[in-house]
């Protein structure tokens, strides 16, 4: 690129320089050109005026006593010795034109357009090339003789000679321009050279010194201009060493700096890790102890919810034995009431045994993800608080599409269920809701399966909705709720399950929405 | 007058091989002294040199001087035109030489009478008091006119032209009658031929009213005693001459169209004129 650059400046110069000369030159020629050809025209003007002189000199006797014979003879003398005059014609005022050629002679009858149209009381001449196989310089020569007026003289010269001459005059001037032309891009290579030379070493230096190497110097020595940017150049490089170092030597200082600085923060990192490390195992300890706290609330609500199933198989089984023990009063206690009761007994402590089965399942840890079904699960979960619903008259709505099936961790996701009845319940209950309900509705999203469970409590306050999933929040009375049953949902749905839980209120009250995708990321 | 010095180094000068050309200047009225010096020569030294003997060259004005000088051998050939030749040498001792002719044909080789077609002259007989203009040192012209004079009127010329103008050259005697300035003129043909080819005007405005036939316009003959060889080696290379660039030279100078072998023959038209003029001398004085 570089060279490109000198290359054009060179070129530039060079162009300049020659294009300058060049139109010197031609200006110089082409002002020359009609000089030269002036100052011919005179010379043949000077050479026709001293012929004619001449002829008239020595023919002036037999003008006088008009001796054609002897005009005739010494212009055929005439031409015989100047074959560069085309013809000679006496023209007497009175009287016909001779006229003398290098093929003869003559008397014309006629006088010739040519030479009458010239004949003035001045000397004229005319460069003619239309009449005459040759072109030539026709000058007429006025006779006079004591002031009195004898006729004209035309000579006609040929041209050749002038126009050899032009013609060498072009041919040197196409010489002249070709070894002008050697000369000037001789001259102009040196020229340009001697121009440019300087310029393209100091862009070559200042190319190595942009580039990094700051150890060269310009060695021009000239005391003009480029002299003074060789200088300049020089200490601008000395200039950039002296800035260079300093910069090095600043930079060995920031360097010791950054060491002292990085080693600080290594001792600094050591604790930070160290104090993380406790951090994450006091955050790990502490959601452990959530986690168990989460499942000895829920296996307290469980026990409570145990308490609801059982009171009803338990009452009906205190009536089978105080029925029982009527008949054995009565001494009705026969085979067949004893079957009677002893078949109603045993189908209420299946119950109550299903019951402490299902609860049991609830409560046992899944290790691995299971495919199972929404609606399954909702009914599940809904039968495991169904006592505790019927018991408040809480109404209870599902609505889940049939196939709605996820693969991820049952229990996990029936606890989050289980919770948001639960706290759905608690609230419908502080609030003495008149016809208390919760609905439950599963159906199928674009990539996963949308849950939402809703009630007609009145909605969340405003001033706590952003707060509801913080641990350890709670708006139960202190023995009520723990705190941590929003904050175990979410995780479980959104770290778990990768799915998201949101609530908003809507004009009866709160909906929470579950949203998890059919297939758990790998 | 002699521009060359002939050294005799033998007793007999005519055994000497070396060509000594006599030449009679006023036979040729038309050519100027100087070029006709200039150019001899260059001639003799130059055909000599070619042809390998030495040749040297005297022009005379005196025919007297040139012809001691002819019969003591200093010089062993002459040039003249023919009447000089005639008037005064001795035939007997002439030998084969060489004649300027102006064509082929000796028909061309004529002295003409020509007058201008304006003048009324149609015939000799005519020219009474007419201005007659003829080449100031021509023997023959001279004596052309005296014999038709003679002829036509019983008088010499002298007597029927009271002015006869003499003129160095033949086109001034052209001209002169073309511009109407003389009424009558004697030239030679080849000279009024040129003059047609220089201006075809002089041909429609003039008239040729008698002609006098082969005239040579200049001879030249040997001493008799001279060496036939070397004679015959002479003749050989004067008959060469148009070949060489400085015998061109020579004869256009003289006007010539060719150089030919002459034999005393050639003088036997010059020889009748005179011996018809001397009869009419005589016949005149008897008168």
């Amino acid at each position: 690129m570089a060279v490109k650059i000198r290359s054009r400046f060179f070129l530039r110069v060079f162009i300049h320089f020659a294009s300058l000369v060049l139109v010197i030159m031609l200006s110089f020629t082409f002002m020359m050109i009609p000089m030269q050809k002036k100052a011919l025209l005179q010379i043949m003007y000077t050479q026709g005026v001293t012929v004619s002189r001449s002829i008239i000199q020595a023919s002036s006797d037999a003008i006088i006593t008009n001796d054609f014979g002897f005009i005739v003879e010494h212009n055929v003398e005439v031409l015989k010795n100047n074959p560069s005059i085309h013809y000679i014609a006496i023209a007497p005022l009175r009287g016909k034109t001779i006229w003398v050629d290098q093929t003869g002679w003559r008397v014309l009858e006629d006088p010739i357009s040519l030479l009458t149209e010239l004949q003035s009381e001045h000397i004229e001449y005319e460069i003619e090339h239309q009449q005459w196989e040759a072109e030539g310089y026709h000058l007429v020569y006025p006779i006079e003789f004591s002031g009195i007026k004898w006729g004209w003289l035309h000579v006609d010269f040929a041209t050749d000679e002038y126009n050899a001459y032009i013609r060498d005059m072009y041919l040197q001037l196409v010489y002249l321009a070709g070894i002008a032309i050697v000369l000037l891009m001789v001259i102009g290579y040196f020229f340009a050279r001697w121009v440019t030379r300087p310029v393209s070493i100091i862009s070559d230096l200042a190319t190595q010194v942009a580039n990094g190497n700051l150890e060269v110097q310009s060695k021009i020595k000239r005391h003009d201009e480029i002299g003074v940017l060789s200088n300049s150049f020089n200490k601008m490089v000395q200039s950039l060493q002296q800035s260079k170092q300093k910069l090095e030597n600043y930079n060995q200082q920031l360097e010791q700096e950054v060491k002292k600085r990085t080693l600080a923060l290594d001792a600094l990192n050591q604790n930070l890790d160290k104090k993380v490390k406790e951090e994450v195992h006091q955050r790990q300890e502490q959601e452990r102890l959530l986690i168990h706290q989460s499942r000895l609330a829920a296996m307290g609500e469980m026990i409570g919810a145990i308490a609801h199933q059982w009171r009803q198989p338990l009452n009906a089984l205190s009536l089978v034995l105080q029925n029982q023990h009527m008949n054995y009063q009565a001494g009705q206690l026969n085979d067949q009431a004893m079957s009677r009761s002893m078949e109603k007994s045993e189908r209420l402590i299946n119950k109550m045994s299903t019951t402490i089965d299902d609860f049991r399942n609830f409560f046992k840890p899944n290790k691995q993800a299971e495919l199972f079904n929404i609606n399954a699960l909702v009914h599940t979960t809904v039968n495991l608080l169904d006592a505790q619903f019927k018991s408040h008259n809480i109404e209870i709505n599902i609505a889940c599409e049939e196939n709605l099936n996820i693969k991820g961790f049952q229990g996990e996701f029936s606890q989050v269920i289980l919770n948001l009845l639960n706290n759905a319940k608690d609230i419908l209950l502080e609030r003495q809701i008149v016809s208390p309900n919760i609905s439950i509705s599963a159906h199928r999203i674009a990539n996963g399966i949308s849950i939402r469970v809703s009630d007609n409590a009145g909605g969340i306050p405003d001033d706590i909705i952003n707060k509801i999933y913080e641990p350890y929040f709670t708006t139960k009375e202190e023995g009520k709720g723990t705190g941590i049953g929003l904050y175990m949902s979410k995780m479980i749905v959104e770290n778990n399950m990768m799915g998201k839980l949101y609530h908003y209120n809507n004009s009866e009250g709160a909906a929470f929405m579950i949203e998890i995708p059919t297939q758990l990321p790998k | 007058m002699s521009i060359t010095n002939v050294s005799l180094a033998t007793e007999d000068p005519f055994q000497q091989l070396t060509l000594r050309t006599g030449f009679y200047l006023q036979s040729i009225p038309d050519i100027a002294l100087a070029d006709m010096e200039v150019a001899l020569r260059f001639w003799s030294e130059e055909v000599g040199k070619h042809a390998g003997f030495k040749a040297f060259i005297t022009i005379y004005k005196s025919l007297d001087q040139m012809r001691t000088d002819f019969y003591q051998g200093k010089i062993n050939f002459i040039v003249s035109s023919p009447l000089p030749i005639v008037d005064t040498f001795d035939p007997a001792l002439l030998a084969d030489g060489y004649k300027i002719v102006h064509s082929d044909t000796s028909a061309k080789n004529q002295l003409l009478i020509i007058t201008h077609k304006n003048s009324g002259v149609n015939h000799f007989k005519d020219i009474k008091n007419k201005q007659l203009s003829i080449l100031i040192s021509d023997p023959i012209s001279e004596m052309f006119v005296d014999l038709l004079s003679l002829k036509y009127f019983g008088k010499q010329a002298k007597e029927v032209f009271p002015n006869i103008d003499r003129i160095q050259r033949s086109n001034q005697l052209i001209f002169k009658l073309f511009f109407k300035k003389t009424d009558l003129i004697l030239v030679y043909r080849n000279a009024y031929q040129l003059a047609i080819e220089l201006n075809p005007q002089i041909k429609s405005n003039t008239r040729v009213i008698s002609r006098l036939a082969n005239i040579p316009r200049g001879l030249g003959f040997f001493h008799r005693k001279v060496n036939p060889k070397f004679r015959e080696s002479v003749l050989a290379e004067m008959e060469k001459l148009e070949t060489h660039p400085r015998g061109r030279q020579l004869m256009a100078l003289f006007h010539a169209e060719k150089i030919q072998r002459s034999s005393i023959a050639d003088l036997k038209t010059t020889q009748q004129l005179k011996k018809k003029y001397l009869q009419l001398i005589d016949r005149v004085r008897k008168q």
